[in-house]
């Protein structure tokens, strides 16, 4: 009946969005979703909206009763409110790929990797249509039937596996098995099944048609929890007779084994692929019957609560009793550290963990100890700073980073004994932590090292703005399972975050600088000038240290996110608070980090990009952004994840907060709006407060505790003055930065696509490396001392009293509005009194000065300005 | 002006010598627009009178220009997703 839809998805084109929207019967009705469900089509272009009529299609009878839209556009949505709703998530997320998950309705799309994912846990091709046709409104559109068909054909069909160590192809069948065998590659790699015994004689291949040359083995059966769905709602009026039974008698049917020299393993895996159609080799782990490899004695303690989506996880994973590769992805602060201990114990062989940073590589090891009754000398790190030989003769479980594996260079001598080791060894399972940050050449690099018969990716986002996720998809695994945010957020294992852009105007002299930016910085990096000068906005650090004191006040733990080393450095000092990035001292970022849990006075932290992941600072429960990394959904989701573990507090409502601070009418708006993209399809809703500026100042103009947002304009023409004669340190801090990050993650590929990203750090590191400092007083200003300098005019913060604070606070600032008017480069004086009118000497005066401030700003500032009912062009203001 | 303020009043302006008029509009903004407004005419050709922070006072002539000028200024700084990331994000496998 659908013959005339013909192949592509059929439908008359029509420019508006609101019409596509309304064509789906039934889908208007929820408010909730609706504006994410014209996504789904003409995403290929922007102006013209592709008005797809599905009105053909035929309603079921229950359809009223039934979750599921199947479009022809292999895009299928999911009422999240029907009561079907649980089972018809985990059977889509077994073999869909989620697009946007709001309130009300889903949106999933089918892709051939998701398919073959499915087919990975051995979910068949009719049980996929079978299933989708039962929980389906509508009967399946012919486009979908033969879109699962064609890809689930060869999909699954031969799997890799590892037994005593030696390597396997198990098929489904004996013809499959023969038409692998018909490649060259295949055929040539193939062991002869009494080879060991050299009586067999079939050297020469001559008998590799016949049948006596399988070993037969018995398919594994699949958990029936992991397939449970599928037998849901199959009573009523559905007919189909496919019992339990009969599914598991598919499951349970005889497979032809044969056997395939090891070192050729990597070519046969690649030529199965490159067969017409392909045979993708699955690689699976039967741990249980590997008795070559050394068992790790490792167990859960019995006070480790493993939760239902983790358990669910992993048995996407251990699903038929062996073990599978592929990735999980759960958002963080779910426990994605607890998944792998789990599975590492499951296992319970030779365990390798690859983590991206070295604070990630302590925190695995602590969790290890948390979670696991393992013994001490069974836990190994493997770092820059932590070396030591295996054991030889046991299992362990290393930790280890990705650049410690995947550096080229020439390595000493203690490190390339214990990479030996590493290399003659055979892992039972690969922990690939952070697993989208891993670009794709040292991958493949550690995937050379590292002979692991399973391997595991975790990540909280896997999104990249690269295609590495494709290559993921070919070198770890399919993704096993894709926890919803919202569910998890629902259920309290995740804290209830509402997410904030608060719009700051840039001020009058900021923006004109701002624009006359082409004109004035030519032959210059201008979009370093203007992101300086966005950063720097009076501003937005008045609405930053607004909120700042606002959450302080309440009681909560703020992280503040600054990109850029410069900003955060800069606002750190200028509101007396700790700054860590990647250019501080390991002692340093641990006594700032213990005292950020564990001290009440120290509530605010500013963190660079060394914090977006790994750090673990449980506590915090409010993040601030002064800047980020252009256009990255994924950092804005690994900064959300920062905040997300549950809270103390069981309120009803919001009890995180997660603030953007975005300078109007500047290129920062563009950005953070596709930042949020990611988050946004996750059901997070970001609430846009357009005034918050005029809430700071009302607050804080007759307190003088708000040093900063009592600046006057002079005060504020020099903070310009100085972030533009800075513009020159930034480039350098930031390649510095680049550096340090490089080295720890090894970032050198570029990530977001270029086209939105202005600086290349891992490149403008390189190039950077030779500049040297110049001017040497305004780079220990600004520049790497930049910490033990606040903390050295700061005073001692931990043992002062209570009023000890705010003198602290005024003494810094005083300090840092006095450098801003210029060191002396000879004799290090400073000259207190110019740009002050009158002038004092001693601190005492000077701090009545700064609490003076207010009294000036009110008539400067003058800001009758703002227009009620702005109508900027924001996003949310669709035309 | 993009909904940041109106052309309330329109007034003539007298030239040095009494003779000449121009037509002028009084426009309403947000500081960063006057900015922009200013940024846009840098011969004061089209500004008759800077007012205030938040007032210009411009050639009726020129309203169309700078209407249209903003409009386009707004709109670099607003996010729509190109065809090309949507390709790639909404790419249907191999």
């Amino acid at each position: 009946m659908f013959s005339s839809a013909g192949n592509g998805t059929a439908g008359v084109k029509r420019p508006r969005r609101t019409a596509s929207s309304a064509s789906l019967p039934g889908l208007g009705k929820n408010d909730g979703g609706s504006n994410h469900l014209p996504s789904a089509y003409g995403e290929e272009d922007e102006n013209v909206q592709p008005f797809l009529d599905f009105s053909h299609l035929v309603l079921r009878k229950h359809h009223e009763s039934k979750p599921l839209w199947v479009c022809p556009n292999l895009r299928i949505y999911l009422e999240a409110f029907s009561p079907l709703y649980k089972h018809a998530y985990d059977f889509l997320i077994a073999i869909c790929e989620p697009v946007a998950r709001p309130t009300y309705v889903h949106e999933y799309k089918l892709t051939s990797y998701s398919l073959y994912a499915a087919v990975a846990v051995n979910i068949h091709t009719e049980h996929i249509l079978s299933t989708l046709a039962r929980f389906s409104k509508n009967e399946l559109p012919s486009e979908v039937v033969s879109f699962v068909r064609r890809s689930t054909e060869t999909y699954g069909k031969a799997k890799l596996l590892l037994r005593d160590n030696e390597y396997f192809i198990e098929a489904e069948s004996k013809e499959v098995a023969r038409k692998l065998l018909r490649n060259e590659v295949i055929k040539s790699a193939r062991v002869p099944l009494n080879s060991g015994g050299g009586v067999g004689g079939g050297g020469g291949g001559g008998g590799g048609e016949g049948d006596g040359d399988f070993l037969e083995g018995e398919a594994a059966r699949e958990m029936s929890e992991n397939v449970e769905f599928l037998l849901v709602g199959r009573d009523e009026e559905d007919g189909d007779d496919l019992g339990p039974e009969a599914m598991h008698g598919l499951a349970a049917s005889k497979t032809a084994i044969f056997q395939i020299a090891k070192e050729k393993v990597r070519r046969v895996k690649e030529a199965a692929l490159m067969m017409d159609p392909p045979y993708p080799l699955m690689e699976e782990y039967d741990f249980r019957k590997d008795a070559e490899n050394k068992a790790l004695p490792i167990m859960l303690k019995s006070a480790t609560k493993v939760r239902t989506y983790q358990q669910k996880s992993l048995r996407m994973m251990f699903g038929n009793g062996r073990a599978r590769s592929g990735i999980i992805v759960l958002p963080c602060g779910a426990g994605k550290t607890l998944t792998g201990v789990t599975a590492a114990s499951t296992i319970q062989k030779g365990v390798i963990i690859l983590c991206n940073t070295n604070v990630s590589a302590v925190q695995w090891k602590a969790q290890f100890r948390q979670f696991a009754a393992i013994e001490e000398k069974y836990l190994v790190k493997f770092t820059s700073r932590e070396k030591t030989l295996l054991p030889p003769e046991e299992a362990v479980v290393l930790i280890t980073t990705y650049s410690m594996l995947a550096y080229a260079g020439k390595r000493n001598e203690e490190v390339a004994m214990i990479l030996n080791q590493i290399k003659g060894r055979e892992w039972g399972l690969m922990i690939l932590d952070e697993v989208h940050v891993a670009p794709a050449s040292s991958f493949q690099r550690v995937l050379d090292v590292v002979s692991a018969h399973a391997k595991l990716g975790l990540t909280a986002t896997l999104v990249r703005e690269d295609n590495l996720i494709d290559s993921l998809n070919s070198m770890i695994g399919p993704k096993l399972y894709e926890a919803n945010w919202m569910d998890l957020t629902e259920d309290g294992y995740l804290a209830n975050v509402q997410c904030v852009e608060a719009w700051c105007p840039m001020t009058r002299e900021f923006f004109e600088e701002y624009l006359s930016v082409p004109d004035k910085y030519e032959g210059r990096d201008q979009k370093k000038v203007r992101e300086v000068l966005y950063l720097m906005n009076p501003n937005k650090i008045r609405v930053c240290e607004y909120l700042m004191r606002y959450h302080e006040e309440r009681g909560d733990k703020i992280i503040v996110f600054s990109d850029s080393v410069y900003a955060l450095s800069k606002y750190a000092q200028l509101f007396g608070r700790d700054a860590i990035y990647g250019g501080t001292k390991e002692s340093d970022r641990e006594r700032l980090l213990a005292a950020f849990r564990i001290s009440s006075r120290v509530n605010t932290i500013f963190l660079s990009r060394v914090g977006d992941t790994s750090i673990d600072l449980p506590e915090a429960n409010v993040i601030i952004q002064i800047s980020s990394q252009f256009g990255s959904r994924r950092q804005e989701a690994q900064r959300l994840g920062r905040i997300l573990r549950p809270k103390q507090t069981a309120d009803e409502g919001f009890n995180a907060f997660f603030y953007t601070l975005v300078c109007t009418d500047t290129v920062e708006m563009r950005y953070s709006t596709k930042r949020q993209q990611y988050l946004v399809d996750q059901g997070y809703t970001y609430k846009v407060i357009p005034n918050l500026l005029e809430d700071a100042q009302k607050k804080c103009a007759n307190d003088p505790k708000y040093l900063m947002s009592n600046l006057n304009p002079e005060q504020e023409l020099r903070l310009l003055t100085q972030a533009l004669m800075d513009a020159n340190t930034y480039e350098e801090m930031e390649a510095a930065e680049g550096r340090v990050l490089q080295r720890a993650i090894q970032e050198g590929e570029e990530e977001d696509g270029g086209s939105d990203r202005g600086m290349v750090y891992g490149g403008a590191g390189v190039a950077a490396a030779g500049v040297r400092r110049t001017s040497g007083s305004m780079a220990a200003l600004s520049g790497g001392q930049g910490m033990t300098y606040v903390d050295a005019i700061g005073g001692s913060r931990t043992g002062g009293d209570e009023t000890g604070s705010d003198n602290e606070v005024q003494r810094t600032m005083l300090q840092i509005v006095t450098e801003l008017d210029g060191f002396d480069p000879r004799g290090n004086i400073k000259v207190w009194e110019r740009g002050w009118e009158g002038g004092g000497g001693d601190e005492g005066s000077l701090e009545g000065k700064v609490a003076g401030y207010s009294w000036r700003r009110s008539k400067g500032q003058g800001h009758g300005g703002q227009p009620e009912g702005n109508g900027r062009k924001g996003r949310r203001a669709s035309s | 002006m993009t909904g940041k303020g109106g052309c309330d009043h329109e007034l003539f302006s007298r030239g040095k010598r009494g003779m000449f008029t121009r037509k002028g509009v009084l426009v309403t903004c947000d500081v960063p627009m006057k900015q922009l407004i200013k940024h846009l005419d840098p011969g004061n050709r089209a500004i008759i009178q800077d007012l205030d922070e938040t007032h210009l006072f411009v050639d009726a002539n020129a309203v169309s220009t700078i209407k249209r000028e903003i409009e386009s200024f707004v709109d670099k700084h607003v996010y729509a997703p190109t065809p090309d990331e949507q390709a790639r994000s909404g790419k249907p496998g191999r």
